[in-house]
């Protein structure tokens, strides 16, 4: 064995770690070669000096103090509120709710989003002291479309235009955006003061049945403008609410005709089978121009959906047709989930 | 051993099933031991007796917990040495240093002296003493605890490969390091055949 190798097996070499053949070898080694010696007689005293370190004696009272600090400590935990005690489980708890509580708000942000398009952000529904704006919104908005619909050559192709503009649906969707002033979903508060200015009474399906609604719609809905002259318009629209197994209020609102205004309008709430709200539309449909809607729900069930208009008024508006019928239409009683839906109807002035 | 383990193993049990008094046999069995080894490796009298409190404190809070896979001895000894290595994070890296210098056995506690020497080798022996200390906290943290809990404190190899938890030859080979190191510190003073111990 080299040196190096001695050197390197010295340590073991005083453990007595080492096998005997090389313990021979190592001491054959070691009374040959000062050098090697030398290097074992500073590891000797090394591991001597190091092992004969004095023991120190700790504080007087060591255990004492030690056991003074443990009753200390445990009668502490005893006098402890519950949640100093349990502070480590607790600010565990804490965290995971707090976690849960923003993926909640965000989650619900997210479905907000969803909901509200930017096109309809123009104004919220109006409660009765604003519905002067609100008729010159809708007055705005109606003759954006007269204006548009004048120009076109053939609807099938404008379609599209008539959709991005007036609905203005190309626009990008806000998510905070809220409802136009005719697809609002109204507050409690609003719709009970929208209600309370009803010309004629509530009946049989009247707000309070409305109270229970999981799913709300807003729709416009400019009649066709030959059912009007022939005065069948309401007619027609009630058939189609009790095809569907629905009903309807009575007139909730009827904006006041004005000079300058291009239409006038009515308001009903109407409550629609959730499972007929896609036939429901299609009807709608027949009748008229839907300017506008949307379906929006709280639920899982019922997701968001939007409808356009898919006719054009054709001829020139007609007198505006008297009130519908005050009076109420009683829908089947469907067990399925019902939609409630606020249906203005916008008629041309002459 | 395996008799003072299996004691441990009782007076362990008997704090379990909530006796908190038996836990003073345990704190005057390894207080010594543990409070050495502290002093040693922090080179600070008062740090090593604050820490050796803490040790026995928590090993009291965690003792429901010790189920006897390793011994009390090896468990006392971890619980030691991850104390020992918080206290030393907060401490200046000098701290050891200055108390190396200035704060030899004599400055904080008393020294468990069985034999009796003259004046002159007293004084021989303090120095080399005092030497040996600053040896041993000019190395690195790893390596002055593999010399003292071996060269000190006399634990086998198996015990400080099972408290280091590393395998039995990475103890070894790190231990020999360790001796190197600190011999390397000391060949110019007992080189010098002036001072033998």
């Amino acid at each position: 064995m080299k040196c190096d190798e001695i050197q390197n097996s010295l340590s073991d070499f005083f453990e007595g770690s080492l096998n005997s053949e090389k313990v021979n070898e190592i001491q054959t080694h070691l009374s040959a070669c000062s050098r090697c010696q030398g290097e074992a007689e500073i590891l000797t005293q090394t591991r001597k000096a190091v092992k004969n370190l004095p023991p120190i004696q700790p504080p007087p009272g060591f255990s004492q103090r030690v056991m003074g600090r443990i009753r200390e400590d445990g009668e502490n935990r005893k006098e402890s509120p519950f949640w100093r005690r349990n502070y480590p489980a607790i600010k565990v708890i804490a965290t995971v709710n707090a976690v849960a509580l923003i993926g909640i708000i965000g989650l619900t942000l997210l479905l907000k989003r969803g909901e509200v398009p930017q096109d309809m952000q123009i104004a919220r529904a109006p409660s009765v002291e604003k519905q002067t704006e609100a008729r010159e919104d809708v007055a705005l908005l109606e003759q954006k479309r007269k204006g548009l619909s004048e120009s076109l050559k053939s609807p099938k192709e404008e379609e599209p235009k008539v959709k991005g503009e007036v609905l203005g649906l190309n626009k990008k969707m806000d998510p905070y955006a809220g409802p136009t002033i005719d697809f609002a979903q109204e507050s409690p508060i609003q719709q009970r003061q929208m209600e309370a200015s009803t010309e004629g009474s509530v009946g049989d399906t009247g707000p309070k049945e409305f109270d229970n609604m999981n799913s709300r719609v807003g729709i416009t809905l400019t009649p066709d403008p030959s059912l009007i002259e022939k005065k069948i318009f309401s007619q027609e629209l009630d058939d189609l609410i009790k095809k569907v197994g629905g009903g309807r209020s009575r007139l909730l609102v009827h904006f006041d005709k004005k000079e300058d205004s291009q239409t006038d309008s009515q308001v009903f709430m109407l409550r629609i089978p959730k499972d007929q709200v896609d036939r429901f539309k299609n009807g709608l449909n027949s009748l008229g121009t839907v300017v506008n809607g949307q379906v929006f729900s709280p639920s899982k069930e019922s997701p968001q959906k939007t409808i356009a208009g898919l006719k054009k008024p054709s001829g020139s508006p007609q007198p505006i047709p008297t009130s519908p019928s005050n009076e109420d239409l009683e829908g089947s009683r469907s067990d399925s989930p019902v939609v409630q839906i606020k249906l203005t109807i916008l008629y041309p002035k002459n | 051993m395996v008799q003072e383990e299996k004691n441990d193993w009782e007076w362990v049990q008997r704090v379990q099933n909530g006796e908190t008094e038996a836990f003073e046999a345990l704190v005057i069995r390894y207080g010594h031991r543990i409070f050495n080894l502290l002093y040693r490796w922090l080179g600070n009298y008062d740090e090593a007796s604050e820490v050796a409190q803490e040790v026995f404190l928590s090993a009291f809070r965690a003792i429901k917990q010790f189920r006897g896979d390793s011994s009390f001895s090896t468990w006392i000894y971890r619980i030691s040495i991850n104390q020992a290595k918080n206290r030393k994070k907060k401490l200046k890296p000098d701290w050891q240093r200055i108390a190396l210098a200035h704060g030899g056995p004599e400055e904080g506690g008393l020294e468990i002296s069985s034999s009796e020497l003259d004046p002159s080798q007293a004084y021989e022996q303090k120095e080399v003493q005092k030497r040996v200390q600053e040896g041993i906290n000019h190395l690195s943290q790893e390596e002055a605890l593999l010399i003292l809990l071996h060269d000190f404190q006399e634990v086998p190899y198996e015990g400080m490969a099972e408290i280091l938890d590393l395998p039995l030859g990475t103890v070894k080979s790190r231990l020999h390091r360790a001796r190197q190191s600190l011999k390397k510190w000391l060949t110019p003073y007992f080189s010098s055949g002036r001072n033998k111990t």
